[in-house]
């Protein structure tokens, strides 16, 4: 049903320091719905790997449950969703003993159903998907007024900075990632999805018979040089493409 | 060897290109009459440490953006804001009066314009840098530029628009400089320019490499002031 492919790099600058990757993802398929959570730790943080675990982790169970439940994907459950995660890092702050803010990470998720699609976003990062034959931004990185600013899951101001998009009819592709890929993704000027980093991705997505062996190959892009080159902070990046055919035999010629 | 198809059209343009985020670092120096002979040598010496030494930062070297302004009998802008690559050293000279006050109106003026350049142009900046350095007192204390100049470090700190830093050297009147400064005023170990800029260089450096979440510590001053 979905090709999917992802991969999550530790920064140079992190690999310097020895700080672990703070990004952590993860990704559920339930029948035809496909789930990812994708959060970056704050790099001030002491814990955020920990918290971008743990929010990653709780938001796909709540998600689940949703699903299970046949509950709707609105505003309101958008921030239910949200909290969810922020209570996990409660939980975990009380856990390690430690205040929540050395768990600060941002978040950000996406419901892709057969007929509807609903993506949150709280910080920075993106999701992206495909509309027509181009890309469009679904939501745009959450920045504060500078450039090392923006709002985790434990800011004060979480809830009026968390963004929620519903899509009815069915998406065919779509990309989330942190903001380690925001800047060779996007083009910020003019507020667009810069194409040419994501056409030979999906090119290849999408003509994959064996889309599971493309997580390494991608793996050794985002840590390739002409990558490094341009952004030293940990990059994750999660790709995924219907199957529209399924050749069988010798195909069409 | 199993080519990899991600890395097969390497060498097209295929990252965005986007402006590297600022870093706008405005240094109001005083070039009054009493900065004559040592003090102004010393000081011309640490800007050009200053320089080099964000120069030799391949990350400071894009993003921060140095401006010159000085008084000393009027306000002068030496050189507007420019990336250390276009960035070239006045020379200073030193005369008149101290208009101190009017120097940190019109700084903050300067200011303001780049912001809304950068604003203008989609580019991302980190939290301004003014650094005021005087070796004596006001002369425009009485007039409304000093207490405009006090009024508005006041509220830029307030509002986070700006990190504002007040050095005085030997012969500063720092308690006029509390007065402007909310920060406390740093008195400069003799002439240790060099030391200060170089606290500066470093400091901006770690600013320019920080990303999103990140509180940047910054070294003690302990080199170069007393503390």
């Amino acid at each position: 049903m979905w090709n999917i492919v992802r991969a999550s790099v530790r920064g140079s600058s992190h690999r310097r320091s020895v700080t672990p990757c703070q990004d952590a993802f993860d990704l559920k398929l339930r029948g035809k719905t496909l789930l990812v959570a994708i959060s970056d730790g704050a790099g001030s943080a002491a814990y955020s790997d920990r918290g971008a675990q743990g929010a990653v982790a709780a938001t796909l169970a709540f998600i689940e449950k949703m699903l299970s439940d046949g509950e709707d994907f609105t505003p309101e459950t958008g921030v239910a969703i949200v909290d969810s995660a922020r209570t996990r890092l409660f939980e975990l702050s009380e856990q390690l003993e430690i205040d929540v803010r050395e768990l600060a990470c941002t978040l950000l998720f996406a419901v892709v159903q057969e007929n509807e699609a609903f993506f949150g976003q709280l910080g920075d990062g993106a999701w992206v998907m495909t509309y027509g034959i181009g890309l469009v931004a679904v939501t745009w990185p959450l920045r504060g007024v500078y450039a090392n600013e923006t709002t985790f899951l434990t800011s004060p101001d979480w809830n009026s900075a968390a963004k929620f998009v519903k899509l009815l009819g069915p998406v065919e592709s779509f990309a989330g990632f942190t903001d380690g890929v925001q800047s060779l993704a996007l083009h910020y000027a003019s507020r667009s999805v810069f194409q040419p980093f994501f056409d030979p991705i999906l090119t290849v997505l999408r003509e994959s018979c064996a889309p599971e062996a493309l997580d390494k190959q991608l793996q050794e892009y985002l840590s390739s040089k002409g990558v490094e080159e341009r952004t030293d902070d940990d990059r994750t990046l999660v790709v995924a493409t219907r199957r529209r055919f399924r050749l069988l035999g010798n195909g069409i010629h | 060897m199993e080519q990899n198809p991600f890395l097969q059209e390497a060498g097209q343009q295929r990252f965005a290109d986007n402006p590297e985020p600022r870093c706008a670092s405005l240094l109001i120096l005083d070039v009054s009459g009493s900065m004559l002979g040592e003090p102004l040598r010393q000081l011309q010496e640490g800007i050009e440490v200053y320089k080099d030494s964000l120069h030799s930062d391949p990350l400071a070297r894009q993003r921060v953006e140095v401006a010159i302004l000085t008084f000393g009998g009027k306000v002068e802008l030496m050189c507007p804001f420019a990336t250390v690559d276009a960035f070239s050293i006045p020379r200073l000279e030193a005369r008149g009066d101290t208009p101190m006050g009017q120097a940190v109106v019109e700084g903050l003026g300067l200011l303001d314009s780049q912001k809304t350049v950068y604003k203008q142009h989609g580019i991302a900046y980190y939290r301004p840098w003014i650094f005021l350095l005087t070796d004596g007192g006001p002369t425009d204390a009485h007039t409304h530029y000093w207490a405009e100049a006090a009024q508005r470090v006041k509220e830029g700190e307030s509002k986070k628009s700006f990190s504002f830093f007040a050095v005085g050297v030997e012969g500063a009147d720092m308690r006029r400089l509390s007065e402007i400064s909310v920060r406390e005023p740093l008195k400069l170990q003799g002439l240790e320019f060099r030391k200060m800029f170089e606290w500066l260089s470093a400091s901006q450096q770690a600013v320019s490499r920080s990303t999103p979440g990140d509180t940047v510590k910054l070294e003690t001053p302990a080199g170069w002031a007393q503390i």
